[in-house]
């Protein structure tokens, strides 16, 4: 009973039974809020003396029942205040929404701090006033799952400001019933920092993986130029020493096919094998000589048609080959060396014929890039391809994947392609075949050698 | 006499029955302390076992809520085995009823306004 609320106007006055008098001069002042009154006992133990212990026991439990009520109230308040301090002290939004309307009942200072407005402001706002509006139904599906129960989590829910900026958060929520009506507890953390430091990771990882392939590139360029130099050793001695010998045979074999002109068959089939052999030969010291030494380029204005089209006249391509040629005729033609090209779509015709030993499509195509003043010209065969592994080491010197090479051809491709200022692509897939794509720099353009 | 006590509010004293009986004196107005005094008094004749009182409150004229609330509590179970409340007076009626129906009394409890048939109830608590 609240102290105050009954008042006592006027003391009961019984000039009759001044005990019935004090009885209820006892009541009145329950009433009044003072619990404290006591009536006296007569001791005659007469019904009123019971009546009075009743009234004065029924006090000391009114008196006992309010103290312990106002104890517990103390409790409580504290209890909430200590409940508040947590709520408002925490670095997490804090929303308690309603299920079925999604209305707020309960904001802390965080998620006020966070969106930017004022508590009463926030609670008038509801799910929907505190999001971007093309995620309103993506929100309200997350929060449905949610009061659900489906699942606990929201990650990464755009969040919009009183200004209208837009911010990310993970929402944990937990499901709890508010004086009776079922609510959900939200508690979101802005991940806006966190996002910035995955971005940041993710921008150094990539650099890191550009640095780590630069630096594969660098060191498989090393350890080329390493092999070139060795080679180079032994390409100046022992390949000059072998040109002469080569050529006096040449010169031996030449004179034998004149002088046994009449001789049998099987004499001039053998002297053509050792004709054959010495050009071989020769083209392996050749090679040996282009890949360690590139004579600088000299640049002419040549069609791509006429180029691949000398380039075949000089190559053996067995009948088991189809070519097949799309080169148009708008082409630009190319700047580049000629006699340096042809050897090197020589060498990568001459790769794929032997790629194709059962046989198979050979196909010579070319493309401009006009925005790069470019031609790309590729070299496609459907035979054995390479190994995913071989790949890398394709253009090293000495590196061959074939019974009979030595593992020069490409390293002369490479040279010759960069010396003319272009480079070298390759695709490959194993049983499928290969394509090697020379771009080149086309007559006029900035990147033309000069 | 054998067994007796003398608290402030009581005289106690321990029965060839077995039963402790507990005399208020006249006029007593028994707080906690003397409620605890009295306890105290019990323990010393009880002679180590649960016994059952029989309380004679007829000329008691106050119990304070405190001493109502120990008397119903577990100290009073620990140590008694019943209590017959003997009422005669308006005054120890109200008490008597006060007790037993707001302190819900751990002991085993009843009211009597006759002492043989309290005595009579309490013999089924002698152990």
């Amino acid at each position: 009973m609240a102290e105050g609320v009954y008042r006592v106007t006027q003391t009961p006055n019984n000039h009759e039974d001044p005990r019935l008098a004090e009885m209820l001069d006892v009541i009145f002042r329950f009433a009044a809020g003072d619990l404290t009154a006591r009536g006296t006992l007569s001791e005659d133990d007469s019904a009123l003396d019971g009546v009075m212990a009743g009234i004065n026991i029924l006090g000391e439990e009114l008196e006992a029942y309010v103290a312990e009520s106002k104890q517990a109230q103390q409790a409580l308040t504290e209890s909430e205040a200590m409940l508040r301090g947590i709520f408002d002290s925490v670095q997490d939004g804090i929303i308690l929404a309603e299920t079925q309307t999604r209305r707020f009942r309960m904001v802390n200072d965080s998620i006020c701090r966070m969106l930017g407005y004022r508590p009463d402001e926030l609670l008038n706002l509801g799910v929907e006033g505190i999001h971007p509006a093309e995620d309103i139904a993506y929100v309200v599906r997350q929060f449905e799952q949610m009061a659900s129960g489906e699942i606990g989590v929201a990650p990464n829910l755009p969040m919009k400001r009183r200004d209208g900026t837009v911010f990310y958060a993970d929402v944990n929520t937990g499901p709890m019933m508010a004086g009776g009506v079922a609510c959900l507890v939200g508690v979101f953390r802005d991940i806006t920092e966190r996002k910035r430091a995955e971005d940041q990771i993710r921008k150094l990882n990539q650099a890191l993986e550009e640095k780590m392939q630069q630096l594969l590139e660098t060191q498989n360029e090393l350890v080329r130029k390493e092999k070139l130099a060795v080679l180079g050793q032994v390409a100046g001695s022992v390949g000059h020493e072998l040109r002469n010998p080569l050529g006096v045979m040449s010169n031996a074999v030449y004179f034998l096919q004149t002088m046994l002109d009449g001789a049998d068959d099987s004499i001039k089939e053998y002297l053509g094998i050792i004709r054959d052999e010495i050009a071989g030969s020769e083209r392996i010291v050749s090679d040996l000589l282009d890949a360690v030494r590139t004579k600088p380029p000299h640049p002419e204005t040549v069609g791509v048609e006429e180029l691949i089209g000398q380039t075949l006249h000089k190559c053996v391509i067995p009948s088991s080959v189809t070519v097949k040629l799309d080169i148009p005729g708008t082409l630009s033609p190319l700047q580049v060396d000629p006699q340096q090209i042809q050897q090197v779509f020589r060498n990568l015709i001459s790769n794929g014929v032997e790629a194709m030993p059962e046989g198979g499509m050979l196909e010579i195509r070319a493309v401009e890039n006009e925005s790069e003043g470019s031609l790309a010209i590729s070299v496609r065969d459907t035979g054995t391809g390479i190994a995913p592994e071989a790949l890398p080491k394709l253009f090293q010197p000495l590196f061959t994947t074939k019974a009979r090479g030595i593992g020069l051809g490409l390293v002369v491709v490479k040279n010759l392609t960069q010396a003319n200022g272009g480079r070298v692509e390759v695709q490959s897939e194993v049983g499928k075949g290969s394509l090697f794509s020379i771009t080149l720099p086309r007559h006029g353009s900035a990147v033309e050698t000069a | 006499m054998e067994n007796v006590e003398i608290s402030r509010v009581a005289k106690l004293w321990l029965g060839e029955d077995g039963i402790v009986r507990i005399i208020h004196v006249h006029g007593a107005d028994v707080t906690l302390e003397d409620a605890q005094e009295t306890m105290a008094a019990y323990l010393k004749i009880n002679k180590g076992k649960k016994r059952p009182l029989f309380v004679d409150t007829k000329t008691m004229r106050s119990l304070a809520r405190e001493a109502r609330k120990y008397y119903a509590g577990e100290e009073a179970a620990k140590v008694a085995s019943a209590v017959a409340i003997i009422v005669g007076t308006p005054v120890s009626r109200v008490l008597g009823n006060f007790y037993i129906g707001l302190s819900n009394p751990l002991l085993p409890s009843r009211l009597f306004s006759s002492e043989d048939e309290a005595l009579e109830w309490l013999k089924g608590y002698i152990e």
